[in-house]
């Protein structure tokens, strides 16, 4: 759906975005990177804000900028927190419906339906400027899915959500995903998008560091090992029956002793061999975990490489 | 005893407290900085000064191909019958649309960008009173447009004291200098005071902005328009009626203005001295009355400053 | 669509809190239009009308143009609501003309309120239909015009109300009187034009106010021709700078 071809995007002499390649299909993908990245660049970019300096950019084949075509294929909840402040929250999703294009009637059926799905029912016909963050939050992403667009783009969406709020509309999104939807949602909380989607574009300093699959990233970063953790009574005889593997880099012993952490290469070979080494010499494991295998370490691997 | 090991964690502040003072100058200077930061306050700042530009240009070759060329020369030159006052009553009152323009520059969002902003909030959580906040808005506006009328008039000032005393600049009027003291303080007063009123009101400069150029130039045009009524009933050999002479006070531009004429005492003249005829007052407007325009001058711009404060809340209101 | 476009403009500029300040001018030229034989003595009803109307209401026009119209764009811009506008499939063109009408019936709305005031208040009751019906021609038109004019400035300057206000009180005030050919440069000469107001006798102070004292000699046709290919000329080129350049919420410029 969304095709990037070297794009560059300069201010000035600052650059935005440098030389971004990547492609973006059906599926949640989070758009990650610290303040300053270059995420709302791209999502600028994307949905036609901006021109990029240089590279080609397209979506549904199509340039963005100032395109309606795109647009009647695409919602896009901002990051900024504007409203016609005098206006309730109804109507706001109804003005915006009817410039998609809908009729009276059909704007106020959708605008009833989407305000449900964020649930704001019963909030809906007060005036925004009295809203709380995350009831204007919900507001915005009901804009952006007024006309059930194939592309959704999601720009800070979680900022003011409580913890229910966040829950439910992670769920929404992922039935958005499950029937086909593109869904390009733009964070730096990384605990939130884990929970939402392995399938990322990870942005540093204007620059693509990496676009794919979080395990496939993992593992393709050789340079930092993984890291995993055995739970056991038995710690030191865990030891002594791994040491002799040889995808270990090092081992270390918890202060408790109750459990050892390693640091292996090639993760899968060690687990291949993990079920000889000590599963078959009566060694009572109590649990395994990765603590590195999410998307924090990948962020700060890549990051810091 | 104590440890080798240097204690290198955070510590909070533990030495005296003291209650803060000149909570409002830390405003003012942050409004000032802001404006002056701006290239436009520079643009309009220096077009306020352009009538002064003009009259040097015209003492300057008065002085050089008229004065100078023998006795008729000298009959017909301006300086035989200027009033000096006059010449800063004329160049104060050609600068009041670019000194608004600072003002709408400076002003109009001064509050209102603070209350889009919900800065307030910020500003009120500190030991910052509202009377703190209105002081500092305030001399935010007032101290650099005072600063940009002070500053041409005292050159000038000075210019002419050294130039033309032979010409009576010193003569005409010794006290001039403390009055135009009291001069150079209007437009600051006025301008700050009713731009934080107005600008109290909205929560977008923009439209801060608009009410104030709205109160600005339709007002001006009542002022116009009594300038001609004055001008062609006079013309006719007519006495104007008071409510003509009153009404062209009654403005943005024509109160300051006033104040300008009690505070000088003068009626005005011609914009450009006319030889022989410097002093002619014939077509402007008398001097106001004092008793009536002085307090009200003061009433508006306390008024003002009293709707600023009224109108900031810590809390958004949501109606 | 483009009804909702142009209805959501409408009445966001319609509004009762927005409409007081017009309606308070109103007012106040009626209170003058009233007593306008005071300030102009001698003078006729006709004359009368066409003093106040020239003085306050072709300028009250010039005044609602330059600050409803200079900010259709720029309002949304630093509100940062542009980027729901602009990210909807609406052509950008269709979103900036259809503002531009509404904005501007706005504008002649209000205008046309204060000239039949105005009206009603030298003729004590509505008098001379014809010069009322003139005016009102003048004052939509001119209401299109400005509107372009100012909406143009407003899409190509940050501070454009600053720039729009010097237009329409020193440029559109000075040009009018100025000898010879200059004061075709200017709107109000063609509104003259069109309103064909009864000129103000030997009163030349009058005659500068009510911005007759240039030599316009332009007819009523003229007048409207050349307003309607101005307003077209500029709105065509304001879409076609609107679609080709990119418009991003930022701070308050003003």
């Amino acid at each position: 759906m969304i095709t990037a071809v070297n794009v560059s995007r300069w201010y000035g002499q600052v650059i935005g975005v440098n030389d971004i390649n990547c492609e973006i299909g059906p599926g949640i993908t989070a758009l990650l990177g610290m303040n300053g990245a270059g995420k709302t660049t791209l999502i600028r970019l994307i949905t036609g804000q901006l021109r990029p300096t240089t590279g080609e950019l397209r979506v549904f084949g199509l340039e963005p900028f100032a395109n309606p075509e795109v647009y009647r294929r695409m919602g896009y909840c901002p990051e900024i927190d504007n409203f016609y402040e005098h206006y309730n929250g109804r109507e706001f999703v109804r003005y915006l419906a009817r410039l998609d294009g809908m009729n009276a009637k059909e704007a106020a059926r959708r605008t009833d339906e989407v305000i449900d799905m964020v649930g704001m029912t019963e909030r809906a016909g007060k005036k925004i400027a009295g809203y709380s963050k995350g009831m204007r939050q919900r507001i915005k992403l009901a804009q952006a899915m007024l006309h059930d667009p194939d592309l959704i783009l999601l720009d800070e969406p979680l900022n003011g959500l409580d913890p229910v709020g966040r829950r439910e509309f992670m769920d929404l999104l992922g039935d958005l995903a499950n029937r086909g939807k593109a869904i390009l949602v733009s964070s730096h909380i990384l605990f939130e998008v884990e929970q939402m989607t392995r399938s990322l574009l990870l942005l540093h300093r204007g620059r693509l560091l990496a676009t794919g699959d979080l395990g496939i990233i993992r593992s393709l970063i050789d340079k930092h090992p993984h890291q995993i953790r055995i739970d056991t009574d038995e710690p030191r005889r865990a030891a002594e029956l791994l040491a002799g593997l040889p995808n270990i880099v090092s081992m270390k012993f918890d202060r408790a002793g109750d459990s050892i952490q390693l640091e292996v290469r090639e993760p899968s070979a060690f687990y291949d061999a993990l079920q000889d080494a000590i599963l078959d010499k009566n060694l009572a494991i109590r649990g395994f975990s990765s603590p590195d295998n999410n998307l924090e370490s990948v962020f700060k691997y890549l990051v810091e490489s | 005893m104590a440890s080798p090991i240097a204690d290198l964690t955070y510590r909070n502040y533990d030495g005296p407290l003291e209650p803060p003072i000149n909570r409002w100058w830390a405003i003012a200077k942050l409004s000032m900085k802001l404006s002056m930061k701006k290239k436009g306050f520079w643009v309009w700042a220096s077009f306020s000064t352009f009538w002064y530009a003009i009259l040097l240009i015209i003492f300057y070759v008065n002085e050089t191909l008229v004065t100078s060329a023998g006795p008729v020369g000298q009959k017909a030159s301006i300086f035989n019958t200027i009033s000096w006052k006059d010449q800063f009553l004329n160049a104060f009152n050609e600068s009041q649309l670019f000194l608004f323009i600072l003002a709408l520059l400076m002003g109009a969002g001064t509050i209102a960008n603070d209350n889009r902003a919900k800065a307030l909030l910020v500003y009120l959580s500190k030991p910052c009173t509202k009377l703190d906040y209105v002081i500092g808005k305030w001399l935010g506006i007032f101290v650099p447009m005072t600063l940009v009328t002070a500053a041409p008039t005292v050159i000038f000032y000075f210019y002419c004291l050294m130039s033309y005393r032979s010409y009576g600049f010193w003569s005409q009027d010794p006290w001039l200098i403390l009055k135009l003291c009291g001069m150079i303080l209007l437009p600051g007063i006025c301008y700050s005071s009713i731009s934080l009123a107005i600008s109290s009101m909205f929560q977008q400069g923009r439209l801060a902005g608009g009410v104030f150029a709205g109160l600005y130039f339709i007002t001006y045009f009542i002022t116009a328009a009594m300038n001609g009524a004055y001008v062609s009933i006079t013309m006719n050999n007519n006495e104007a009626p008071s409510i003509v002479k009153n009404l062209f006070y009654c403005s943005v531009d024509g109160i300051q203005n006033a104040m300008a004429k009690i505070l000088l005492h003068t009626n005005g003249s011609t914009q450009i001295p006319i030889p022989g005829q410097g002093g002619q007052a014939k077509f402007q407007v008398p001097e106001p009355s004092t008793l009536v325009f002085v307090p009200a001058f003061f009433l508006i711009c306390g008024l003002s400053v009293l709707i600023a404060w009224s109108q900031i809340r810590a809390v958004e209101v949501v109606r | 669509m483009e009804l909702a476009i142009f209805n959501q403009a409408f009445r966001e500029n319609l509004r009762f809190k927005r409409v007081i300040p017009w309606i308070v001018l109103g007012v106040i030229c009626t209170l003058f239009a009233m007593n306008w034989e005071t300030f102009q003595p001698g003078s006729d009803k006709a004359q009368q009308y066409g003093s106040v109307s020239s003085i306050f209401v072709f300028h009250i026009l010039a005044l609602t143009s330059a600050i409803l119209t200079s900010t259709i764009m720029t309002q949304e811009v630093e509100q940062k609501t542009i980027v729901y506008l602009l990210t909807r499939p609406v052509p950008r063109w269709k979103l900036l003309i259809f503002r531009y009408l509404a904005c501007s019936l706005v504008v002649a709305i209000l205008a046309i309120i204060d000239a039949v005031m105005v009206n009603a208040g030298v003729y004590s009751g509505i008098g001379s239909a014809a010069n009322l019906g003139r005016d009102i021609a003048a004052l939509t038109v001119g209401a299109f015009a400005y509107g372009a004019f100012f909406m143009l400035i407003g899409l190509l300057f940050n501070r454009a109300m600053i720039v729009c206000l010097l237009f329409a009180f020193g440029w559109e005030s000075a040009v009018p009187n100025m000898p010879g050919q200059m004061c075709y440069l200017s709107i109000n000469s063609y509104l003259q034009a069109i309103a064909q107001h009864p000129s103000a006798g030997g009163n030349k102070p009058m005659g500068l106010l009510s911005s007759s004292a240039g030599d316009n000699t332009l007819s009523s046709g003229t007048g409207y021709i050349a307003m309607i290919i101005f307003s077209v000329v500029l709105v065509v080129f304001g879409a076609w700078w609107f679609t080709s350049f990119e418009y991003l919420p930022r701070e308050d410029a003003e």
